[in-house]
């Protein structure tokens, strides 16, 4: 970063994009570490990383994407080192891959809402959902960043779908 | 035709073979369309998902750590511009590997079995203290927070020109031993670390008083002290707790 470069995003877009898109990329982060804390935290270290890496951003490219980008790739780091192994395994133990005690306190303090639903939910079938339906990626990158198959990330996404619609007459009775 | 297969073609992640499949059995079989239809409509509620609450003064938090990260480049480049930097840099560099090696050659001398160290090691969190070293970990920390306490009491008077660039280094360090302890599931002595960096930028500013430089400083060496307190009594927790594991 030696000589300044129109290429490069400023400090000013910087807070541009921090002011339009923190408050989607706080919630991207809590959906999948379902810690407001770890989210912050995730977010703290993209936004760092982001600046540190600016001069790789792609002019025509959008910035507060780019950044919304970093943030999930965060925010599954924190979440594998909090969980090594998680996704490790081909065939999923949905036992072992319940919602803690703790996480169920937390889905019970928000409510009849998506993200007590998602709450709910295994952390693998969490994320994956997060990531296809919310994040709309593709199956294969789901399975890349998870270090999974693209079966294993099928199945999970299928049970997170049959669970969150066994739970949609209760959402709709809340929001109604 | 199942569930599973209608919601592959909704995400469009079936071949194109597939895919036209699908698509001839939804135009001929009406309650097929309407099973599709109803998976449509469920999946497009749940990506109407409702706002999260977020936590108070979290934008001013992420402003303040582009502004702490572009002061602290620009302090970087002050110093390299001054050539004072150099000597520096590799004294604390060489003493945080030092630390390292320190902690990972104490951890192999407690367990004989362990393969030798891979070559030299850095200050850099995705190559430092595996995780779940506990005991390497907090030696590692130790060591931190004794050269850190050492390197404020030896900081310059504000105005020197070496000063912020110094604190730069420091900042730098601290950020990555946050990373390293995050590795180490210690979310909580990383959320101290970022702590400090805020102390530390503050007393990197051209405008503080020698008055408020010297507070900062007396609170920050307060602080690692704390921190070092409270580590050297887990250690020995952990120690006892080992000896008295091996003697029973």
């Amino acid at each position: 970063m030696a000589t300044p470069d129109s290429t490069i995003p400023t400090r000013a877009e910087f807070h541009a994009a921090i002011s339009a898109r923190a408050d989607r990329w706080f919630a991207v982060c809590l959906r999948i570490t379902r810690s407001p804390e770890l989210a912050e935290d995730a977010l703290q270290d993209a936004l760092l990383a982001a600046w540190d890496k600016r001069d790789q951003f792609q002019r025509g490219a959008q910035l507060d994407t780019w950044i919304h980008r970093i943030a999930v790739n965060a925010a599954l780091q924190l979440v594998r080192r909090q969980r090594p192994g998680l996704f490790a395994d081909v065939e999923i133990d949905v036992a072992s891959d319940t919602p803690s005690p703790e996480e169920d306190r937390y889905a019970d303090e928000l409510g009849e809402s998506l993200d007590s639903a998602l709450v709910r939910l295994s952390e693998t079938e969490r994320i994956c959902f997060v990531l296809k339906h919310l994040e709309q990626w593709r199956l294969n990158e789901i399975a890349d960043e998870l270090g999974g198959n693209v079966g294993t990330v099928k199945q999970a996404l299928f049970r997170a779908v049959r669970k969150l619609r066994g739970a949609m007459p209760a959402l709709a009775r809340a929001s109604s | 035709m199942n569930d599973e297969r209608l919601l592959l073609y909704y995400y469009d992640e079936l071949d194109a073979a597939e895919r036209r499949d699908v698509a001839a059995k939804l135009g001929r079989d009406e309650v097929l369309a309407a099973r599709y239809r109803a998976l449509v409509a469920d999946l497009g509620a749940l990506r109407e998902a409702p706002a999260v609450r977020v936590p108070d003064g979290l934008a001013a938090r992420l402003h303040a750590a582009v502004d702490r990260a572009a002061t602290l480049e620009q302090g970087r480049s002050r110093g390299k511009r001054g050539g004072w930097g150099h000597g520096y840099s590799f004294f604390l560099g060489a003493a945080v590997t030092a630390a390292l090696a320190l902690a990972i050659g104490l951890a192999q001398r407690e367990d004989p079995a362990a393969p030798p160290s891979p070559g030299p090691l850095t200050a850099d969190a995705d190559s430092g203290v595996d995780a779940g070293d506990t005991a390497a970990f907090a030696r590692t920390m130790q060591v931190f927070f004794r050269d850190s306490r050492q390197d404020l009491a030896l900081l310059p008077d504000a105005g020197n020109g070496e000063r912020s660039a110094m604190i730069g280094d420091l900042i730098e360090q601290n950020r990555t031993f946050a990373r390293l302890a995050v590795r180490n599931d210690a979310d909580d002595l990383a959320r101290v670390l970022r702590a400090f960096e805020p102390i530390l930028v503050r007393l990197a500013a051209d405008d503080i008083t020698a008055e408020e430089s010297e507070a900062l400083r007396a609170k920050l060496a307060f602080e690692l002290n704390v921190m070092l307190t409270k580590l050297t009594r887990e250690a020995s927790e952990f120690a006892g707790s080992t000896k008295q594991e091996t003697s029973t």
